[in-house]
């Protein structure tokens, strides 16, 4: 892709805007030469590793995340004084184990995030082969539809969503889900106004398959690797939403732990127990670095396109 | 909204009265937009002022941080993009990359807390919230600290400014800085690969002129305009930052006024800020326009 | 066009046995492989092969522009009496664009579409002739309308502060050349001059490149896979294949009677209008990949004059005669039983 010499207005803008979305290809990374194999792969397990651990939560927890010991009220972590291996990252100002929060925590992360990319995905691509293969009013409609979404800051949005729909696990996901869908609805279009030219649909046209048809068995198995690049890529920022929305909360409510909301907590304690909100923060952080890197080398494995060394 | 306090029906109807909630909902809406374009969004339910007054009030601090933390992100990371392009695939390179996946990464709110367990609260080298410590107050000229501050003439309120701006612009700072560099360092890479790079260095010219003149000129098109869009983006991060550093700005405001159900100021804060995200887009595009040679003349 | 050779001078370039290689993740790309030239003042050498035959990275060898990881691995560069082989960074600096100059392919993507001619043009004066540069902004302006009018650019001088896109393509191959041409260089590197223009502007190209040779008395080498562009300008020519000479020699010889079955498939390859009728010959296979060349003839999968022979090693180039060498086992042999 060369930056430099777009012309076209059209072709600048959706650039410009596709940074988000294809800020992927703007990386220019080559994961495999540049920073090693072993390094996705290690991305890769961490991120496999978090899904099998919010399965099997009551097995990686020592404890009940929720129950509440007034005598552990701030402990330490185990190796500072005052900390104890039964509770090795501490516990929190209810005297929770910080660990086992942690790890239930995973559970409202990762749920959040595969159910609000799944759902937006699936809207997203079939919203984006009507307005792409079908065009006409079909594309007006949503092609409005996903401007006016996205001249929204998406912090915002769903905050305001939040406040009317009011908390919760499933809110979350919907209030997400109303924002994330036209990204992955806009590369779709993208991709089917660009692939519909190609010889093979016309052939299937001119076979006389119906439209339905065609979306589906022509159009779609062509543009899904862009499609499922840029779904692992939301996935982290759509965790890192929903944490920003539990820390604010206005996520999962408590007595539920989730990773925003651990942190929220902390917040009070900064000063005594800055164990609180920071193991959580870690969390966040490990998890979202690797999805982003793992879904970088899923980019570079699709399309050696966008690599670099 | 009026709590626990004894209430009648009269009460009641006088206080939907005066928030125009009897009305019916399309002239309700007929009304607001017409308010609404002569900046006039209602009285706030929280504060019991005009909104536009209490917005009007606490936005130089909001631009303050803004800018500041845009000012710190391009100053630092496109240097930093730029030396990792040309000292493409080094040791150097690669902790750069991955140094700004992890601030991309990294969720805001938290890192803004760790710099304040760490700054302010174990060393306690700069203060954990604020803007000013009100003993060093100066009169409001421009509404941004550091030079007001400058303009009284008082080192020790700027100081005092700069210290308070130093944590709450670094957390804003750092998730558009870590994506600018990455930017900046594809876009500087793109350019590097260039024939006219080659040309420029096959005509003797010195290192630092083909990499600033020849390169970093093409290079920063895109750099540039991905900053626009990023700084209206930046808006949403304002919220949860502010709230976290208390610093006095729009974003905390909006923020407890949803908590507090105050809907005219949320709404007028809505508006405002996608105005500001639609015309942050329009100034990416004035601004590729303009240096791009190629599509302005 | 074409110039006696002075054979009593030494040589301006002499390239002697180099070796350009490529560390790739595929393996080692032998790009160039023991490439020795002779060029001497005021002499016009043409280059001919095709894409991935060594002829660019030659000479960007010879500018000192090959980056990592790409090295010259082997092999010795004097130009004008100086090793440049030798030279560090900034030596090797102050002779690019002075004293060796040279042009690329396509003017479009070789000038900076974001900074004015103007400035293009001065820069290179501005860094290499101290002379001009002290004399001031306006002096520089003035040398460098000179440069573009010398070049056939009408209106230079009010066409200065335009930027590439404005000019059209031959324009934009003329104002290439009058940067390359502003210091007055000794050598030109002229990179496939002719390939992205049209046919009527090629021979104008050419023709200012040979007009300001026989003024400057510069020596020229023109890169390129047009044979016609070779037998008109050219004093000598080289051949080149898969990263070797395969055949070298002035250019009337090679054109008229070429040696290496390569050049003579090349030669017969072109359609001429005067033989509309005849088949037109192609050269069948395609170029050996770089990485894994095994020690026999290059050319030996497209040969049509093989032999079991031409397997058997790493063929040399040899001397056919006082300004002839070929690189062919056949070629050579037949000179031995003649003789």
């Amino acid at each position: 892709m060369n930056i430099t010499d777009t012309n076209s207005s059209e072709n600048r803008i959706d650039m410009i805007e596709k940074t988000e979305v294809k800020t992927v290809s703007l990386f220019s990374i080559n994961m495999k030469n540049f920073l090693g194999n072993r390094l996705a792969v290690i991305a890769s397990l961490i991120v496999i590793f978090a899904v099998i651990v919010s399965i099997f939560s009551s097995f990686f927890a020592p404890h009940d995340p929720n129950k509440t010991d007034l005598f552990l009220r701030l402990q330490p972590p185990a190796w500072m004084d005052g900390g104890e291996w039964s509770h090795p990252l501490g516990a929190d100002h209810l005297g929770r184990d910080i660990l086992s929060r942690i790890v239930y925590g995973t559970r409202v992360s990762i749920i959040v995030g595969f159910s609000v990319i799944f759902i937006a995905t699936a809207v997203g691509i079939l919203t984006g082969l009507m307005a792409g293969y079908l065009k006409g009013k079909f594309d007006l409609v949503i092609s409005t539809i996903v401007d006016i979404l996205l001249g929204f800051p998406y912090l915002i949005f769903a905050i305001a969503l939040m406040a009317v729909m009011g908390p919760g696990f499933q809110n979350i996901i919907l209030a997400l889900v109303y924002k994330e869908w036209v990204i992955p609805c806009r590369v779709v279009r993208g991709e089917t106004l660009a692939v519909k030219e190609i010889e093979y649909v016309e052939a299937a046209q001119a076979l006389g398959a119906s439209t339905f048809h065609i979306m589906l068995k022509e159009i779609l198995p062509n543009i899904l690797s862009p499609v499922i690049v840029v779904a692992t890529t939301r996935m982290a920022t759509v965790i890192i939403l929903e944490s920003s929305l539990s820390f604010l909360g206005l996520g999962v409510q408590p007595p539920m732990a989730s990773w925003g909301n651990m942190v929220a907590d902390g917040r009070e304690f900064m000063l005594e127990a800055w164990w609180v909100s920071t193991f959580s923060g870690i969390a966040i952080l490990i998890l979202v670095l690797s999805m982003n890197i793992a879904s970088l080398s899923l980019r570079d494995a699709f399309d050696p396109r966008f690599s670099e060394s | 909204m009026l709590g626990d306090q004894h209430v009648t029906p009269e009460m009641e109807q006088a206080l939907r009265e005066d928030m125009g909630l009897d009305l019916p909902i399309h002239e309700r809406y007929f009304k607001f937009l017409s308010n609404a374009s002569k900046g006039n969004f209602g009285r706030s339910f929280f504060h019991r002022r005009p909104v536009m007054e209490v917005i009007l009030e606490r936005l130089p601090a909001t631009i303050e941080l803004t800018l500041c933390a845009m000012v710190m992100a391009m100053v630092i990371s496109i240097p930093l993009g730029v030396l990792s392009a040309v000292k493409k695939g080094t040791l150097y390179d690669k902790t750069s990359v991955v140094t700004a996946m992890t601030g991309v990464s990294m969720p805001g709110f938290w890192f803004g807390i760790i710099l304040i367990i760490i700054f302010a609260i174990n060393l306690q080298w700069l203060p954990v919230s604020g803007r000013s410590v009100f003993a060093l107050r100066v009169p409001s000229i421009t509404g941004m600290l550091l030079i007001d501050t400058l303009l009284a003439g008082r080192m020790d309120s700027f100081m005092d400014a700069v210290k308070h701006l130093i944590l709450p612009t670094i957390t804003l700072g750092m998730a558009m800085g870590a994506t600018l560099m990455q930017v900046t360092r594809a876009s500087m890479m793109e350019v590097l690969k260039q024939d006219y790079i080659l040309f420029a260095e096959a005509k003797g010219l010195k290192r630092t002129r083909v990499t600033f003149f020849h390169a970093l000129k093409n290079a920063l098109i895109p750099t540039v305009t991905v900053a626009a869009i990023q700084t209206g983006q930046l808006l949403g991060g304002n919220m949860i930052i502010e709230t976290i550093f208390g610093w006095p700005g729009v974003g905390s405001l909006v923020v407890r006024a949803i908590f507090s159900r105050d809907y005219p100021l949320v709404q007028a804060a809505v508006l405002i800020y996608v105005l500001i995200y639609v015309i942050m887009n329009f100034v990416a595009d004035l601004l590729y326009t303009v240096l791009n040679p190629k599509v302005r003349i | 066009m074409k110039k006696e050779i002075d054979k009593n001078q030494p040589p301006l370039l002499e390239i002697n046995n180099l070796s350009t290689y490529f560390d790739t993740h595929s393996g080692l790309v032998k790009a160039v492989d023991g490439v020795g030239i002779k060029l001497y003042p005021g002499e016009c050498l043409g280059v001919v092969g095709e894409s991935g035959s060594g002829k660019s990275v030659t000479f960007l060898s010879v500018m000192g522009l090959i980056k990592k990881p790409g090295r010259i691995a082997s092999g010795s560069i004097k130009f004008d009496g100086r090793e440049l082989t030798d030279l560090s960074p900034r030596q090797y600096r102050k002779i690019r664009g002075k004293e060796i100059a040279m042009t690329l392919q396509d003017a479009l993507t070789a000038l900076n579409p974001s900074i004015k001619i103007i400035d293009q043009i001065s820069e290179v004066l501005r860094e290499h002739d101290k002379e001009v540069k002290a004399q001031g902004k306006k002096a520089i302006k003035n040398r460098a309308v000179e440069m573009m009018k010398l070049v056939g650019i009408p209106d230079a001088k009010n066409r200065l502060k335009d930027y590439p896109h404005q000019f059209s393509g031959g324009m934009r191959q003329r104002i290439m050349i009058a940067i390359a041409l502003a210091c007055k260089p000794k050598l030109l590197i002229a990179d496939e001059p002719t390939t992205a223009l049209d046919v009527t502007i090629q021979a104008q190209v050419l023709n200012l490149i040979a007009d300001i040779r026989k003024e400057l008395n510069m020596s020229v080498i023109i890169i390129t896979h047009n044979l016609g562009v070779v037998s008109e300008y050219t004093d000598k020519t080289v051949v080149m294949y898969a990263g070797q000479i395969v055949e070298k020699g002035l250019t009337r010889d090679v054109i008229l009677n070429p040696q290496h079955p390569y050049s003579q498939g090349l030669l017969k390859s072109i359609p001429r209008l005067s033989e509309l009728d005849t088949a037109i010959y192609p050269i069948p296979g395609q170029v050996p990949d770089l990485v894994n060349l095994p020690a026999m003839c290059r050319f030996y999968s497209r040969c049509s004059k093989r032999s079991e022979e031409c397997k058997k090693g790493d063929i040399q180039i040899k001397k056919l005669s006082a300004h002839s060498e070929v690189r062919c086992l056949k070629v050579t042999n037949e000179l031995k039983t003649s003789q």
